[in-house]
């Protein structure tokens, strides 16, 4: 008897020796590490409750294609320019809507988010609407390629597409999580878990509690511009659809996965989720693909109702070091 | 209105100016005109019975809460509605009631966090003067190494917050609060919740910082001899304003200091002689009991027992009044007899039936109704609809006709009766709440401090509608700030303080008891030296 | 600085502040006259019919995220799914078993009701009783939302469906023209909104859902049996919900993301009416609806949702506690 028989759902594992599974798993993860970094750092660290992370990874994405297409700007000069447009967007909303309560908050950036992706939707001329904007990763490509020259160097003679994509991801995620983990235990960083545990207690020890916060706001910001930028590069073309709220759902899972305590646990809590979740595609089960595909989000669903539940700490996190709600 | 002070301790340069303050929630007038000065060097105390807003005036000053009029002025500057980060930076630090030490945080950090002008807590300090933010830090470590040296905390330094004791914490807030480098400190109630060992630490750190180096302390506080013995002037609070300032012994033997706290503040003091309906003295009651507490141990928090080893006896057709300084736990047992707080041990009984633990809903079906002191009005529904929700759905009762009776009672809720309960005085809420508590016709009624914060006129009103309703033949026990008049007008009273009974007989025996009023204003077996509460266990809180 | 008594725009401000129920009827009435007055009555009324249409959508769905969080603080982000099911229930009863859809609208309303209660019992309960936080819940509803909708997702496919209702049939009256599926939902919904606000004000059930939306601590403490209300709470909400998808997706089409999409109205709906407050809900949702339709007269009717955002956002920044309710800390 085969594997695929003993068990009592067959998983087709052949997908999980194929390279290019694991590339995609690999980009998707390193995408997600970068995004949910920004939210760790609101939600672990300040006690801002932002869901509205996608809707910096779409003003990232869209200024940066914008800039490239239509302003014929160097790719490499839109980048920086593209995050500090979206660090504006970030200030604009965060000075109003910062003085609100938490869950207040949380429906303000929401509702933010979802305008930015109504606008790219409906502004065609600016956007391309629903159709999109692509040819904004020449400049991009020249690199991947050579990369892939590289790679051929070292002696694999075929390498995967996405490839380049992935070191650079991963580079650009682990240097992120390393840097916020040094500003972490520096002063500035003792203010913020200050102001996550009793904003108040910071206030009185003189502490400008609102202007911390919109700095925390705007790292995420970064965060979320430069993953809008990978998501961007993995697709090749970007539209609004890429941007739905869903995706910060889907952040705040990886989130709590790997803990609101440590940066390094994004990375792991991403790693793990983005390898099951596409695993899930892999499922030998009599549907359709549109079945599993709606499955797979039942389980994000329940994953998240069960870790809410019974493990809100996530993995790595600690209990005691546990100050979620109220 | 204030007594001149010629015999100010250390030089006589005013530190804080507070004229004509106001603060106000709604109808509420929480701070109503407050007018004070601290001066530079000195330790002061703000004192004042319940709901005089001190903890109010507190925030206002420090700039958590916006004031609406007056002027407030820190060495020489305004800080009228500055935000509380900015007043703490210009030299002036607060401490909370409830300790906000940081828990998931260490000891060490807490300590740090309040270092002030740190490069390294602001990320352009951090890019460009890295080595300058590491020096500082060095610096900040040291000296907090020292301070919490002089409070016993330095073994503690690596452990979280979270980790030490309740009088451990407030003696963390009080060091981190020192870190800030402060000319002045404004410490709520700092005696409360902390053993009498730590607490005289604490006064001894206080007095050495102001003779070392000047800081001046305003401080709240409800422990009267701490009060008298410890500072060198005293501001008194009622009904959120300022009725006396001067030193301690001024202070106590100021008649309306002494009205404030036992009541009889309104109409004539001298007529506190109690004034039953019969025209004779109230005897004590041989009646069966209707309700009963034995052993009552409870509390909010695990470590601490608010109450320990309650006893209370209230007989049918009784007043019984509960009196006590604060902190001793009257609010608490009413909370537990009426099932909102669950008791650790003991048991309460009604009509010989066990309710001990029982939900508040099941107690209110059994005949038990309960007038919060605060919050006790649905403040979006309108008079008639609070009294509606006050009858207990399901039961046979015709509500349009007893809400008729609510109205004789009240008449003043009659003329209101369309209008939303939350645009009410606190006095006309204090009524509704009671004609709410009195629609299912309880046999008992609990009333936590009727006459809170209400102004004078009220205060006669409630207590003569309580008379009432008792000669309607409801039970009542009552929980009372104003002493004298609830005393006066009481069959039985009980005395608590920390959480046991210390003296009980009939009201006006009670009334007449010197050991009564030293309770409250401190002198004769004051608490913070009596040798029963001497912990040698220098951490315990 | 001292605090000065107020003056000229300060003191406008504070009587604004005051009453803002009237100031915010003076500005839908003005809008009202000044579309008349640029577009024409013909086309004013045509879109005002339209505007209570959705309108009392918006409201019935909003009544219920209100009141839910009013008493239990819970932002409930199933509750555009509980829309979604609703319609997709009516669906089953109209379209796949092939009977009226009078009737398909009372299955989506009682079962959507029992789902409420459902989740109830098995989740926000236990949950409250750990003492679980904002964030906590605020979390778990949004895994709901992805259970139900990725559920009846899979149960149904993505494609748009239809209802098996009159589209072609109008109605005239006045010179105004409406479909005759378009009248009937707007008349259920506005007797069913009627219904609920009459409820809320005069029955005995609707004050205690009231006076739990003050406080809970304090009904528990008045002898109300605060579990009871809170479970009649969950089939309303639901119930009513269930309601506002089939009704919506009668008059527009069947699809999964029918709900959410109209989550972020109806919050800005809820907001604008005062976060708790259920009249708030109900006559800020008519308010939603008619701006909204109005809105297309002057701009592309692409953007019309864009609306709803700049509502939300401008309430939350400008006035929070909404047009009805309290200035508590917000």
């Amino acid at each position: 008897m085969s594997l695929t028989e003993l068990l009592p759902i067959a998983i087709s594992f052949e997908e999980f020796t194929d390279i290019g599974f694991w590339t995609s798993v690999g980009v998707l993860a390193g995408t997600y590490t970068i995004f949910a970094l920004g939210l760790q750092i609101n939600v672990g660290y300040t006690g801002v409750i932002n869901f509205g992370q996608v809707g910096f990874a779409a003003i990232g994405a869209y200024t940066m294609a914008i800039l490239v297409t239509d302003a014929s700007f160097s790719f490499w000069l839109a980048l920086p320019v593209a995050v500090l447009v979206t660090i504006l967007f970030g200030l604009v909303i965060g000075m109003p809507a910062l003085r609100l309560r938490a869950d207040y908050f949380a429906i303000t950036t929401i509702a933010a988010a979802e305008a930015i992706r109504f606008t790219a939707q409906n502004a065609r001329d600016l956007t391309g609407g629903n159709q999109g904007l692509l040819g904004f990763s020449d400049d991009w490509d020249v690199v991947s390629d050579r990369i892939e020259i590289w790679l051929e160097w070292l002696g694999w003679s075929n390498p995967e597409t996405l490839f380049p994509l992935l070191i650079v991801v991963w580079v650009v995620a682990l240097l992120a999580a390393a840097g916020l983990s040094v500003l972490q235990r520096t002063p500035w960083g003792r203010v913020l878990r200050a102001i996550r545990e009793d904003e108040d207690a910071a206030r009185a020890l003189g502490k400008n509690v609102f202007v911390y916060k919109l700095q925390s706001l705007s790292i995420a910001a970064t965060l979320g511009a430069i993953s809008g930028f990978f998501i961007a590069l993995n697709l090749n073309f970007i539209n609004p659809d890429a941007f739905q709220p869903l995706v910060t759902f889907l952040g705040y899972a990886v989130l709590i996965l790997g803990g609101l305590a440590s940066y390094w646990g994004v990375a792991v809590g991403a790693i793990l989720f983005w390898t099951v979740l596409e695993g899930l595609r892999y499922l030998d089960l009599p549907f359709e693909d549109a079945e599993i595909a709606a499955i797979r989000f039942i389980l994000v669903g329940l994953a998240l109702i069960l870790l809410m539940a019974f493990r809100p700490q996530g993995i790595f996190g600690k209990r005691e070091e546990m100050v979620l709600g109220d | 209105m204030t007594s001149d002070t010629a015999l100010a301790p250390v030089g006589s340069r005013t530190a804080l100016q507070v004229e004509g303050v106001s603060k106000h929630f709604g109808g509420i007038r929480a701070v109503n005109g407050a007018s004070f000065s601290v001066k530079d060097g000195s330790i002061t105390a703000l004192i004042g019975p319940n709901g005089a807003g001190k903890t109010t005036l507190f925030n206002v000053i420090t700039g958590f809460y916006r004031p609406d009029s007056g002027r407030i002025v820190y060495e020489d500057d305004s800080i009228f509605g500055k935000p509380s980060h900015s007043i703490c930076q210009r030299g002036m630090v607060r401490t909370f009631q409830i300790t906000k030490a940081l828990a998931a945080m260490p000891v060490m950090d807490n300590m740090l966090l309040a270092g002030p002008n740190q490069p390294g807590e602001k990320l352009l300090g951090l890019m460009t003067r890295p080595r300058r933010a590491r020096a500082v830090e060095r610096e900040l470590e040291d000296k907090a190494r020292e301070l919490l040296a002089t409070f016993n905390l330095d073994k503690k330094a690596d452990d979280y917050a979270g980790t030490l004791s309740g009088g451990q914490r407030k003696l963390l807030e009080l060091a981190r609060a020192l870190m800030t480098e402060p000319s002045m400190v404004l410490l709520d109630e700092p005696m409360a919740g902390i053993n009498p060992t730590l607490g005289r630490r604490l006064l001894e750190h206080m007095e050495t910082l102001r003779s070392e180096r000047g800081v001046t302390f305003l401080f709240v506080e409800h422990d009267m001899d701490v009060v008298m013995k410890h500072s060198d002037e005293v501001v008194v609070m009622a009904q959120g304003q300022v009725i006396a300032h001067g030193r301690p012994e001024e202070v106590r033997a100021d008649q309306r200091v002494v009205d404030a706290y036992l009541g009889g503040a309104g109409t004539e003091v001298s007529e506190v002689a109690p004034k039953p309906s019969e025209g004779a003295q109230r005897k004590v009651s041989d009646a069966k009991s209707v309700l009963r507490v034995n052993g009552l141990v409870a509390g909010y928090t695990p470590e601490v027992d608010i109450l320990n080893d309650v006893e209370i006896d209230v007989r049918e057709g009784e007043i019984v009044t509960i009196v006590g300084p604060n902190g001793a736990g009257k609010s608490t047992l009413m909370k537990a007899v009426f099932g909102l707080v669950r008791p650790r041990a003991g048991s309460i009984e009604l009509h010989g039936e066990s309710i001990t633990g029982e939900r508040p809903h099941n107690v209110t079906r059994k005949g038990v109704s309960y007038v919060p002191q605060l919050d006790n009005v649905f403040p979006s529904l309108t008079v008639r609809e609070n009294l509606e929700l006050g009858a207990v759905a399901g039961s046979s009762i015709d509500v349009d006709e007893r809400i008729a009776r609510m109205f004789d009672l009240f008449p003043r809720l009659e003329e209101r009766q369309s209008q939303q309960a939350g645009t009410m005085s606190g006095g006309e809420r204090q009524m509704l709440a009671m004609a709410r508590a009195l629609m299912p016709e309880p046999h008992v009624l609990l009333l936590d401090e009727p006459s809170a914060g209400l102004a004078p006129a009220f205060v006669d009103a409630i207590f003569e509608k309580v008379e009432e309703v008792n000669a309607t033949g409801v039970t009542i026990l009552m929980v009372e700030q104003n002493a004298r008049r609830a005393l006066a007008m009481s069959d039985r009273g009980y005395v608590l303080d920390l959480g046991s009974n210390r003296f009980e007989g009939p009201g006006s025996e009670l009334l007449a008891d010197p050991k009564v009023a030293d309770l409250y204003l401190g002198g004769g077996s004051g608490r913070v030296d009596a040798p029963a509460d001497t912990d040698t266990r220098s951490d315990r809180a | 600085m001292t605090g000065a008594p107020r003056t000229g725009l300060a003191s406008v401000r504070d009587w604004a502040d005051a009453n803002p129920a009237r100031v915010a009827l003076a500005i839908v009435v003005t809008i009202a006259l000044a579309l008349v007055v640029t577009e024409g009555l013909q086309n004013t009324a045509q879109t005002s019919l339209n505007g209570l249409s959705y309108g009392a959508i918006y409201a019935l769905g909003a009544v219920g995220l209100t009141l839910v969080y009013g008493i239990l603080k819970l932002t409930n982000f199933a509750h555009g799914d509980f829309l979604t099911f609703g319609a997709y229930l009516a669906f089953l009863v109209n379209v796949t078993w092939e009977l009226p859809f009078a009737l398909g609208v009372v299955v989506a309303v009682v079962a959507t009701a029992m789902l409420g209660l459902f989740f109830e019992r098995l989740m926000w309960r236990p949950m409250r009783g750990k003492g679980a936080g904002m964030l906590q819940l605020l979390l778990m509803s949004i895994g709901l939302a992805l259970v139900l909708r990725n559920t009846i997702q899979f149960i149904w496919g993505s494609e748009l469906r239809s209802m098996d209702v009159d589209v072609f049939s109008t109605v005239s009256f006045l010179g105004l023209q409406i479909g005759r599926t378009e009248l009937f939902v707007m008349i259920i919904g506005i007797v069913v909104l009627l219904a609920v606000g009459l409820l809320l004000r005069y029955s005995y059930l609707g004050k205690q859902m009231r006076a739990l939306s003050d406080s809970v601590d304090l009904a528990e403490t008045s002898g109300i049996d605060t579990t009871r209300v809170i479970t009649y709470t969950w089939l309303l909400a639901g119930g009513l919900a269930g309601l506002a998808g089939a009704l919506i997706a009668a008059i527009t089409n069947v699809k999964p993301e029918l709900g959410f999409e109209l989550l972020l109205p109806i919050f800005a709906v809820v907001v604008l009416g005062g976060i708790g407050n259920a009249f708030g809900a109900l006559s800020a949702g008519l308010i939603l609806g008619l701006v909204i339709e109005w809105s297309t007269l002057v701009i592309d009717s692409r953007w019309k949702l864009a609306i709803g955002f700049v509502v939300l956002i401008l309430a939350l920044i400008v006035r929070p506690q909404g047009i009805f309710g309290r200035a508590r800390t917000v």
